[in-house]
């Protein structure tokens, strides 16, 4: 599946507190977590981003606290896929849980720039910028998180696997 | 090619999965210990039950109620209100208001050396203080552990870190954990794990030892453990006596190494807007304070009453600052008023509060306002954490803390304390 969207570009350790801050854990669910997105993070990002867009950051995305609702938010406020020179470990499992999808590669998250057009192709993991003609292929997962992927996300996963007992 | 002998985490891991295993290798290990808070765990509660889940082994859960300890708002005690009510249907360890979930931990019986541990927060790490293998996960794995009983592990490579010297009385455990921030910066433990050993003159406490577990999180650390020794044992001894074992030393190759003299240590600060953004505390001295605050995770223990008590006494905090304390347990507030620390700090005008994670989330009681700058033992200092975006949060030691609530600017514990010889 081809993803197409722009870039929202941001640094290194962007932490789970600007991309949700704690005073808005009050609710869970996504479409109020996503009014409040990356609100601490930028003044706009709300009014910014556009369903199908891609955020594009550095080192180390979503480190800080293990709040799920990171993901959930990012999700929920129609961002397609997270591209990142790397994740912060519990942040990386949560996506992949709640279905959020996520790339690891610097070199692409290195030359994009704010607005640039992607194309990403989550099956192959090629990562093409269609503004500067250039083309990245990201970390491959492990064939066992394939499969988490594959299933919708963890929790199907697991009722699968209940299911097999 | 010659196979190098395992790390620690290798050792321990491999006696879980019953066969060898090495860094880089996915594996999946039944976890001894699942914890979960009222801030993650109201969000996999309505999963939970559309799933028609029963929990694999409530024995080994623990469910606390700290971030919202008591709630200040309908909303937190809404979602609270799910989390007692999930928690007493199915015969869970419920903890509430008893403190923070990770110093629960590290009092709980279940939790020994090489315990497998899994906590629904970040902070987790901390229980690598009595040598248990701790790690923090989000809510959703959380939701897959109670269920199965299992989960995932990457198994990690290992940065050996070993503590040498005798340290400077006001320098604490909380100044090593700030070393190795500035030299790891906030990724540099990535996916890796600490193996602490402790070869310090006099031993370093198990206060001192939690708050660096603690920190190990903002490093990137996957997990951080000391590796038991005299002071684990005596400690355990006097908890409870659990029994433990623990894979025997040896020569555990670890890619990276590092040591830290303490006797070179001199105390440390945190810089907004990062945990790793550390700089020596006479870099800092004389920047102005609107709070100081004293509690969490990483700083609200005996140890920490102690030495704020040993600081304030008989001297009051500066007029117009706010100081707060927040002790991490109930059984740190009992003992810390047995031994007076309470009523030594509410004679020199500190709020004393429940014990509970207070205002480190930004959560609880102690928020920042606009343009406040706070000093505080917590955990976090990024930007908006305690407030708003414009406000300021610098991250130290207690006697840092202690020290600066006298005066309301940072100040050097030595320059109110040793001075006077005590």
């Amino acid at each position: 599946m081809a993803l197409r969207g722009h870039v929202l570009r941001y640094g290194d350790h962007i932490d789970t507190d600007v991309i949700i801050p704690a005073r808005y854990l009050n609710t869970t669910d996504p479409a109020e977590l996503a009014k409040h997105c990356m609100e601490d993070a930028e003044d706009d990002f709300i009014g910014r981003v556009r369903p199908g867009d891609f955020i594009v950051a550095g080192e180390n995305f979503g480190c800080g606290s293990s709040r799920e609702h990171a993901p959930i938010a990012i999700k929920a406020c129609g961002v397609s896929a997270v591209v990142a020179k790397s994740f912060a470990r519990i942040f990386f499992r949560n996506a992949i849980n709640v279905g959020l999808p996520i790339l690891e590669s610097p070199e692409a998250a290195e030359a994009a720039a704010n607005g640039d057009e992607l194309e990403i192709d989550l099956t192959t993991g090629v990562i093409r910028n269609l503004t500067r003609g250039a083309s990245y292929q990201a970390q491959a997962f492990p064939g066992f998180l394939r499969d988490i992927i594959d299933a919708g996300g963890l929790v199907p996963y697991v009722q699968r696997q209940l299911a097999a007992r | 090619m010659t196979i190098s002998s395992p790390t620690r985490l290798e050792a321990l891991l491999a006696e879980k999965a019953g066969r060898p295993v090495r860094a880089g290798e996915v594996v999946t290990l039944p976890v001894d210990v699942i914890m979960a808070h009222d801030a993650t765990l109201a969000l996999l509660i309505d999963e939970f039950t559309r799933l028609g889940c029963a929990v694999r082994d409530p024995d080994r859960v623990m469910v606390t109620c700290d971030h919202f300890a008591p709630p200040a708002r309908i909303d937190w005690a809404d979602l609270q209100r799910a989390v007692i009510d999930f928690s007493q249907r199915r015969g869970l360890d419920l903890r509430l208001y008893q403190g923070i979930c990770h110093q629960l931990l590290l009092e709980d019986r279940r939790v020994t050396p090489g315990t497998l541990l899994v906590g629904a927060d970040s902070h987790t790490t901390l229980a690598g203080a009595v040598g248990a293998v701790a790690t923090g996960l989000g809510a959703t794995d959380i939701l897959a552990c109670l269920a199965t009983g299992e989960t995932w592990f990457r198994v990690p490579e290992s940065i050996g870190v070993t503590l040498t010297g005798a340290p400077k009385p006001w320098v604490m455990g909380r100044d090593a954990a700030l070393y190795l921030l500035g030299h790891f910066g906030e990724a540099g433990a990535g996916y890796r794990a600490l193996e602490l050993r402790d070869r310090t003159a006099n031993g370093l406490t198990m206060d001192s030892r939690a708050a660096i577990c603690c920190m190990a999180t903002e490093m990137g650390a996957k997990a951080a453990l000391f590796v038991p020794d005299a002071v684990t044992a005596a400690f355990l001894r006097a908890r409870d006596g659990a029994p433990w074992t623990f894979p025997d030393e040896d020569a555990a190759a670890c890619a990276e190494t590092l040591t830290i003299a303490l006797d070179a240590l001199d105390s440390l600060i945190a810089c907004p807007h990062s945990p790793a953004n550390i700089a020596g505390v006479r870099e800092v001295e004389g920047t102005p304070l609107h709070q100081v605050y004293i509690g969490s995770c990483a700083g609200g223990r005996l140890e920490d009453f102690a030495m704020a008590a040993a600081i304030v006494a008989g001297r009051t905090v500066a007029p117009g600052l706010k100081v707060i304390a927040v002790p991490s347990s109930v059984t740190v507030m009992r003992e810390a008023m047995r031994r007076g620390y309470i009523h030594t700090l509410l004679d020199a005008g500190v709020c004393v509060s429940n014990p509970s994670c207070g205002a480190c989330g930004g959560i609880d009681k102690g928020v920042l306002g606009s343009g406040e700058t706070a000093l505080m033992t917590s955990t976090r200092n990024f930007q908006g954490r305690l407030g708003p975006r414009d406000s300021a949060v610098y991250l130290a030691s207690t006697a840092v803390c202690a020290a600066s609530a006298l005066t309301g600017r940072i100040t050097h514990p030595a320059d109110v304390w040793w001075e006077e010889g005590r």
